[in-house]
């Protein structure tokens, strides 16, 4: 087991270097940033000035080691739009992203959940047949489009929510509805049919013929061993979660990471962008790691092998 | 087996500590419903090991099921039946009521002792999860009392199993575990579906002797479903024999396997390969189960029956016959009736 | 027996698994042997019946002898050829077997024309007349109506899907039927048509059949002789009649008294064996059985008994007969 953790964390280690490395070469491949921070007629050597404060007349790969040594020596660079270091940046735009995302989530467990427990126990009941039809149009409407939906109908015709913004508790009720409805879809899905391989099982029999009530048996007995396969969906329902954000904040004007990432790509903002993108698919990696260690704390059949 | 034995104890207990009546348990199908049991009379007394065999389909699990209230509400139903147990009617509990009894006062035990325990709880976890269910005690007993219940089922280094999950033990292991989880409340009536049907010979034989000691110590009435006859007549005091949802013959084990009255049992006999005689051919029984479709108004077994007549074809037969040995059968329903036909037993 | 012609030659067969361990670098941490020196012939015309619990090496017995897998040593041998991994079509269609489960052996979605013609398809040069010539009048021997051809596997019951095994085991004419566990699905009186279409099967067309089951009745009634196997070794090898008359291994006896007669008159019945099967992986060192043997001695924890003839055609492994002793 110990050996395995450590595998895949070594695993999980060059999966973010790689997508580093892929990000920052090809970031440099989409144009010059030194044409989008001067003004139109700026001449040659005012340009060449800048291209030397900015680090960029150094060959390529000079940058590349320069920019992944920072990583390590604090060192994440500087923006060029902002001409601010970027951990600062993130810093101060991190906590809207995070505390929009755990509310996501929380709220995506919360309701999917006992939505698919809820179906798998009165399936073939209308409440199933409800629940399921609304769970197949949540999960393929892309949650962008459900965002402007939202907006087009609270926000300009019946105008009782913000269009956007962040600051009071009315800004987080659209952004959450958008990005929690595609998750608690598929959770609620996965949940109710996961419940059904497990609810057949002779064990439940067993535990209903030793006198257990009805709702410990499926709680206790039937989730636990239907959550395995949902952790799964849930781990990448985290990942989109995090992706899905980026457009998602920049519908809702959501100061950010998101944001931050949108704008700095059109602005060519090589640092931001490159760091978004780490951060992105560093906490991607995290969460798919998660999930594969805690199949080992739900199954003891894994544990062991 | 051990008549003297038997009798005594079921002179000392007369009452029985269940009586089903009438019982019917009915499936929907596409084509409308199907009478898996269809009026089914069983009365089990204290200290007896009774076995239901029968075919698949032949509605031997589903009785006991329903008893057990673990029928699937939506693709079934109880059309009728009352089974007292405890002064009380199984079929008119609540659910919370209903959980009193399973259990506590009747336990029930799987085929596939794998699947019959959760795979992500230990062995403890799941004895202990029964103690509690039932008993006010805490952790600390709950845990004594576990490693005495798999002492009881014979399972060595009890200490060490409780930690163990499922997975980790054999076959035969697994199914101690369960026969200890069921007799943990000490329950009056241990039902057993198919208890050895998924184990090795050597292992069935410990678990077989491992059910007739426990009665003999406990006390316990004994409900065996099997499709095994050999199984049925090494441990069975009585036995009932299904065909298409209703018993076609009941009565003492001695008496069926020597005198077997309906055509049925007769014929499901002398198609089992024997292990210490030679045959060239094995018996068969014609044609194959039916699919029947509720309500039923002619002998279910007339069509691959031999003696059938055109009474069989109009109107079901009741069970009837002399001294508890009774046959759902137009043309026998008693010894005398084998010597009219010139029937040799089996 | 000894003039008999021996169709299949099995000469200290040993097939190995490894046993692996890691998840991403697999390491082989260890060998299970699944048949360990096993030898013995099939002659023309015989049922061998082999009988054993689980992980007694009968199923993988018969996938080698299928040539479904290879031997790790020793060989087999059908006629004077070996028997292998991508042997010749030729070879292949002599050697045929009917599976356990009949309701995964069938693909669904060919019908039974489909399933019985294949074979012929792949090992044969027919048209559609004669393999209907083929076809037919196999269905009849397996009791199936002509009807039965356009219709598909999910159509039929139990027994019904095992004469379909049957006969698309039996189309290309083989002269070995290996039978792996083929009724322990059925219902006991579909068991019984089953048997007897074997039985009558094998008469008709000289068959030889090495069939592989659990159930000590059902071996009882269609072996001429019987090989008991225990954790991939062989214990003892006899005709039916020696076997059933007087058993010499101890596991034999064992396994007899084990099963439950369907006589409630006989008295004492499922005599208690102490122990379990050890699982292959911690195999005992020397005899297999050494663990759960009424009669073990010191010297059956050493060794592996060696295989001994004690009566012509009886061959039993178990040190209570190698050293001149009588039990």
């Amino acid at each position: 087991m110990k050996r395995y953790v450590l595998m895949r964390v070594l695993k999980a280690i060059f999966t973010i270097w790689a997508v580093y490395t892929l990000v920052f070469f090809l970031t440099r491949v989409t144009g010059d940033p030194v044409d989008w921070l001067t003004q139109a007629g700026a001449s040659d050597s005012a340009k060449e000035t800048l291209r030397r404060n900015l680090g960029l007349d150094l060959p390529l790969w000079e940058q590349y080691v320069k920019s992944f040594v920072g990583l390590f020596t604090g060192d994440t660079g500087t923006s060029y739009y902002y001409s601010r270091e970027v951990s600062d940046l993130f810093a101060e735009r991190i906590w809207p992203t995070v505390s929009l995302g755990s509310i996501v989530f929380v709220v995506t467990i919360v309701v999917g959940l006992p939505l698919g427990v809820l179906a798998a126990v009165k399936h073939n009941s209308l409440l199933d047949r409800l629940t399921m039809s609304l769970a197949v149009i949540g999960s393929t409407l892309p949650n962008f489009v459900l965002g402007i939906l939202l907006i087009f109908i609270f926000a300009l015709t019946l105008r009782v929510l913000p269009s956007g913004g962040t600051g009071t508790v009315k800004n987080y009720i659209m952004p959450i509805i958008a990005l929690s409805v595609g998750p608690i879809a598929s959770v609620a899905r996965l949940t109710r049919s996961s419940l059904l391989d497990v609810i057949g099982n002779d064990y439940l029999d067993f535990v209903r013929s030793k006198g257990m009530r009805e709702w410990k048996v499926v709680i206790k007995h039937g989730l636990r061993n239907a959550l395995i396969p949902v952790i799964t969906i849930l781990g990448s329902q985290l990942s989109a979660l995090i992706g899905g954000s980026v457009v998602v904040e920049t519908v809702f004007a959501w100061p950010g990471i998101g944001t931050l990432i949108v704008t700095s790509a059109q602005q060519r903002d090589f640092p931001v962008v490159v760091f978004g993108v780490l951060v992105i698919a560093a906490s991607v990696t995290f969460v798919n790691l998660l999930v594969d260690l805690s199949y080992g704390l739900l199954d003891p059949r894994i544990r062991k092998s | 087996m051990n008549t003297e034995k038997e009798l005594e104890r079921r002179e000392e207990a007369k009452k029985p500590v269940l009586e089903v009546h009438n019982l019917k348990s009915y499936y929907q199908s596409r084509d409308g419903e199907v009478p898996a049991v269809d009026g089914v009379d069983l009365t089990l007394y204290p200290g007896e090991i009774v076995g239901i065999v029968g075919e698949s389909g032949c509605g031997k699990s589903t009785v006991v099921r329903s008893l057990m209230g673990l029928m699937d509400p939506v693709t079934s139903r109880r059309e009728a039946g009352t089974a007292l147990f405890e002064d009380k009617d199984l079929f008119q509990l609540s659910e919370k009521e209903l959980c009193k009894v399973r259990g506590k006062g009747i336990s029930m035990i799987f085929q596939n002792p794998l699947s019959a325990l959760d795979p992500v709880y230990t062995i403890g976890n799941q004895i202990v999860e029964i103690l509690k269910n039932h008993e006010r005690i805490t952790d600390k007993e709950a845990r004594e009392r576990a490693i005495e219940l798999l002492r009881q089922v014979n399972i060595p280094s009890p200490e060490l199993r409780l930690n163990q999950y499922p997975h980790e033990l054999s076959g035969g292991m697994q199914q101690r575990v369960v026969i200890a989880i069921a007799l943990a409340c000490n329950p009056k009536i241990l039902i057993a579906d198919e208890p050895t049907t998924a184990l090795d010979v050597t292992v069935q034989a410990q678990i077989l002797a491992l059910i007739r000691e426990l009665r003999d110590r406990l006390n316990i009435a004994v409900i065996l479903i099997t499709h095994n006859m050999g199984v049925v007549a090494a441990i069975c005091d009585r036995m009932f024999v299904m065909y298409g949802g209703v018993v076609v013959e009941e009565g003492r084990c001695e008496e069926i396997f020597s005198k077997p009255w309906h055509p049925y049992t007769r014929g499901l006999l002398a198609a089992i390969p024997s292990i210490d005689e030679d045959k060239e051919t094995l018996y068969t029984i014609p044609g194959q189960v039916d699919a029947l479709k509720a309500p039923v108004n002619f002998c279910r077994f007339q069509k691959r029956c031999s003696y059938a007549c055109s009474k069989c074809r109009e109107e079901e037969p009741e069970l009837s016959g002399e001294d508890g040995h009774l046959s759902r059968c137009w043309v026998f329903s008693g010894s005398d009736d084998l010597e009219q036909a010139k029937v040799v037993a089996p | 027996m000894e003039d008999r012609e021996i169709i299949l030659e099995v000469k200290d067969l040993q097939k190995d698994y490894p046993v692996m361990r890691g998840l991403i670098f697999q390491k082989e941490i260890g060998r299970v042997q699944a048949v360990n020196r096993v030898s013995f012939n099939l002659y023309r015309g015989e049922t061998l019946g082999v009988i054993g619990e689980s992980g007694c090496g009968k199923t993988t017995l018969s996938r080698v002898a299928m040539g479904l897998e290879d031997v790790t040593s020793g060989s087999v041998t059908f006629m004077g050829h070996q028997i292998k991994k991508g042997m010749d079509h030729e070879l292949r269609s002599h050697i045929q077997m009917v599976f356990q489960d009949p309701y995964s052996s069938l693909d669904p979605r060919m019908s039974v024309k489909r399933i019985l013609e294949e074979p012929l398809r792949i090992h044969s040069k027919m048209n559609a007349k004669e393999k209907r010539e083929r076809v037919l009048p196999l269905l009849e021997q397996v009791g199936l109506p002509e009807e039965a051809l356009e219709r598909y596997p999910h159509e039929f019951s139990g027994g019904q899907r095992q004469r379909i095994g049957i006969a698309r085991a039996l189309i290309l004419e083989p002269e070995l039927l290996i039978c792996d566990e083929p009724v322990s699905a059925l219902d006991v009186s579909v068991q019984a048509q089953i048997l007897n279409l074997l039985r009558i099967l094998q008469k008709e067309k000289k068959l030889t059949y090495l069939f592989v089951s659990h159930d000590m009745s059902v071996i009882r009634h269609i072996s001429d002789r019987i090989l008991v196997m225990y954790l991939g070794q062989m214990m003892e090898l006899a005709d039916k009649k020696t076997l059933f008359s007087h058993p010499a291994h101890p596991y034999t006896k064992a396994l007899m008294e084990a099963v439950p007669v369907p006589d409630p008159q006989v008295k004492d019945q499922c005599k208690v064996l102490a122990g379990e099967i050890p699982s292959p992986i911690h195999a005992p060192a020397g005899c297999p059985f050494c663990t759960r043997c009424p009669q073990a001695k010191e010297v059956c924890r050493r060794e592996k008994p060696a295989q001994k003839e004690i009566e012509p055609g009886h061959f039993v492994a178990c040190h209570l007969y190698s050293r001149e002793e009588t039990p």
